[in-house]
């Protein structure tokens, strides 16, 4: 114990809807040199590498991490490969976290990716996620589920279509500063209302797009970023859940209950007991635009539901609010699904460093979440966290 | 670093298909047994770490129901896509790092899909697929490869078999409990050359489990297998990019298991092995890459009896992948064997005095990826 570990690097491709110019270890070969420039380090620097990519189903080949060791520079390397669906990113990054302050090594490459322009079936393949006995022969796929539970919280929780549209536009218009971004589209929340509809009350800007991308962060130990020069992003604390997969009984895909048990944790390892004074910026991952509202409660910047929608009216997570959330656009406008939650730590971190094109003012502390599976509004089966600073604990 | 040891183990049968039950089903059998091993609840587990892979388990992402039965509900979990010994690797870091203890659980259905198609998809859509490589086919170039440099004859193959299902006839977990002789592995159809239909391993349903903890964690009341060295390495994808006969990133992963656990003579120090042979011939070529004789020599120890129970150091006293291969979970089940050495529980297949034991996990075709753990029974 007493080890700790920095963020000194992050890269990533930009995303789009199909990358034909390249096949798969070309893509991460692109990602990988990128992430090292920008941490200005050699693979021979590298100890150990973390490979992230949810189903391979996507991609159309089984195992792209074998397919990419030479690429990345994995060859003769420890090496091994996460998958916790869209928490892929943010559960490879806690394995590399975990890499590293077990005093097995010293530096660790975590690179994901997802090519899911490589598939036409993209939710034919997200249904081979369900039970095939009794949920997979209803056709369910992820947006269907998430309306469903969408409609739910929307009753209960008394929020309506016009805020989910500010959010989605909030996160459009910042894209448009991210280079990287998939989706740049300056669009207001009615154009959002009026987009088309694709499952009530979900219309095509409330649903995340499908994109070929990888995004990559090198992570090292506290003794060797202390002997860096510039400035680096300290993993204060970080945390994980797994739910439970049964949408038709779980209380919990209603009520965020794994992403904010993984938050709290990480917020205890950080020493952060009030979120709205400690916390700078957020990148939560959330595919449909209704999930920032509930965030605002369960990741503990205010009170009650009640309250976060309030937040959404007065624009508490735009650029100009009290905490901005997702500066990159979010998932809502790039959605490489192994990738995305690595996306959000690697912005985050670049935001600790003082060096994001989408720079918030005087970040001390940022906050990453990464969801995957069972996409109820917002909830996930598997919920990762991780809070980075711009000074040690 | 806290010494971190494996406390309990659990195992179903491996079987050719398991029809009655749901794989969801087979998950907690494992994951129970060896937290009633380990004398645990559920409640007594900080984190879960699973493997499995999602093309293998015909599921989008396999955890999704996979998790629950493993015992993960509300729990810091997370999946390795990659064979189960390497999730004893990572489990072994969280341990090593924050928690006390680590449930990790591994699990593949094989008789629900099709491998051949399945490990066809490995290979790169441009130049390779459409050859009709697959895990069998790919591993078949590196057995004649590795005969033909070495000049090992199909008899000596066949005596790997030989000892390994005959060893199998003693562990009641094992999939093949039928011993077969030489002459049946030399008359058993040609399936892919030089590889007859016995010198392959079977594909297997089942899955397995075992407790990693350290500290106050770590009951006193009986033998543990400590964790003494761990090393894990990949190679080159390219099947034309590497010499065949060899298994360099398994030679790689030794070394870092080796140099933790200050281990410099194998062959005297180790008093079992459980290596993930895939065939009978990558049983002689990882002997090499893990050290037991020279390059090119591991035909020697076969034919000496070297690695045979009663041997100077009896390999896959469990009958190994030969007999069982449950695939994502084949790692871990040699993992499991090696605890159940060191710590004296073996039923029906212990070797006498086995202090110190060596698994051998590997991943991809040809076991491109490859992970060494070095357990002891003395902390």
């Amino acid at each position: 114990m007493g080890r700790s570990a920095a963020i000194v690097g992050t890269g990533q491709t930009k995303y789009t809807s199909r990358r034909i110019d390249v096949s798969i270890p070309e893509l991460m070969y692109e990602c990988a040199t990128r992430t090292l420039e920008d941490a200005d380090m050699a693979i021979k620097d590298i100890d150990a590498v973390v490979f992230g990519c949810a189903p391979e189903g996507f991609d159309g080949v089984n195992w792209p991490d074998k397919w990419s060791a030479d690429a990345i520079g994995a060859l003769g390397k420890p090496m091994l490969r996460i998958h916790t669906g869209g928490a892929t990113g943010g559960s490879a990054a806690l394995a590399g976290l975990h890499h590293i302050l077990s005093g097995m090594f010293e530096s660790v490459l975590v690179i994901s990716m997802q090519r899911v322009g490589q598939t036409n079936q993209a939710q034919r393949i997200f249904q081979t996620m369900f039970d095939p006995l009794y949920i997979r022969g209803f056709t369910m796929g992820t947006i269907q589920n998430a309306a469903m539970g969408i409609r739910e919280a929307m009753q209960r929780e008394g929020w309506t279509e016009w805020h989910m549209a500010r959010i989605s536009s909030k996160d459009h218009r910042n894209a448009l500063k991210n280079p990287y971004a998939h989706l740049q589209l300056d669009v207001s929340p009615e154009d959002v209302l009026n987009s088309r509809l694709i499952s009530w009350p979900l219309k095509l800007l409330d649903i995340c797009p499908r994109s070929d991308g990888a995004c990559a962060v090198i992570m090292v130990s506290g003794e060797k970023a202390r002997k860096m020069s510039r400035p680096v992003a300290w993993v204060k604390g970080s945390g994980a859940v797994t739910m439970q997969m049964t949408p038709g009984e779980s209380e919990e895909s209603q009520s965020m209950r794994g992403f904010g048990a993984a938050v709290r944790a990480a917020y205890k390892q950080a020493g952060i007991t009030k979120p709205r004074d400690e916390i700078d910026v957020v990148e939560p991952y959330l595919p449909f635009s209704n999930g920032e509202i509930n965030s605002y409660y369960s990741m503990g910047f205010c009170g009650s539901v009640k309250e976060s929608i309030k937040f959404v009216e007065d624009g508490f997570g735009e650029m100009t609010g009290e905490v901005p959330f997702n500066p990159s656009g979010g998932v809502l406008c790039s959605n490489p699904i192994g990738a995305t939650a690595l996306v959000r730590v690697a912005e985050i971190a670049a935001q600790a460093m003082g060096r994001n094109p989408h720079q918030v003012p005087d970040v001390r502390n940022g906050l990453a979440t990464g969801g995957g599976g069972n996409p109820g509004p917002g909830s996930a089966m598997f919920g990762t966290a991780m809070v980075l600073g711009r000074d040690p604990n | 670093m806290e010494p971190v040891a494996i406390i309990g183990a659990g195992q179903t049968t491996y079987e050719g298909a398991k029809r009655h039950l749901s794989y969801q089903e087979v998950i907690f059998e494992a994951a129970k047994a060896a937290l009633d091993d380990a004398g645990l609840k559920r409640a007594d587990i900080d984190c879960v770490v699973l493997a499995a892979h999602d093309l293998v388990d015909g599921r989008g992402i396999s955890s999704m129901l996979g998790a629950t039965p493993a015992g993960a509900y509300q729990k810091d979990e997370t999946r390795l896509s990659d064979d189960g010994a390497l999730a004893v690797a990572q489990a072994y870091m969280q341990v090593a790092n924050e928690f006390n203890r680590a449930l990790v659980v591994s699990w593949a259905k094989c008789s629900e899909v099709p491998m051949d198609q399945i490990t066809n998809l490995a290979f790169d859509p441009f130049f390779f697929r459409s050859v009709g490589l697959n895990a069998r086919t790919a591993e078949a170039l590196q057995a004649e490869r590795y005969a033909s440099r070495n000049g090992v004859s199909p008899e000596t193959a066949a005596q790997v078999v030989e000892k390994n299902r005959g060893n199998a006839a003693n562990n009641p977990k094992a999939h093949l409990r039928t011993p077969v002789t030489v002459a049946e592995v030399l008359s058993s159809p040609m399936s892919c050359y030089p590889l007859h239909r016995l010198d392959m391993a079977p594909y297997s349903d089942g899955a397995c489990a075992v407790v990693l903890a350290k500290g106050d964690a770590v009951p006193s009341n009986r033998k543990h297998a400590w964790i003494k060295g761990i090393g894990w390495s990949v190679d080159s994808y390219y099947l034309g990019d590497k010499e065949l006969s060899t298994l360099p990133s398994l030679k790689q992963a030794a070394g870092r298991a080796y140099t933790m656990a200050g281990i410099r003579n194998p062959l005297d120090e180790l008093d079992v092995a459980e290596v993930h042979e895939l065939t009978s011939y990558h049983e002689m070529m990882a002997y090499e890459a893990l050290g037991f004789c020279k390059e090119g020599e591991g035909a020697r120890l076969i034919e000496e009896g070297a690695t045979k129970v009663g041997g100077k150091l009896p390999v896959n006293v469990s009958g190994g992948v030969l007999s069982s291969n449950p695939y994502t979970a084949t790692g871990l089940t040699r993992v499991i064997e090696a605890y159940l050495q060191v710590s004296s529980r073996a039923n029906g297949h212990q070797v006498q005095d086995a202090r110190t034991a060596l698994a051998h996990g590997a991943g991809g075709i040809g076991a491109q990826s490859n992970c060494v753990v070095i357990l002891s029974g003395e902390r």
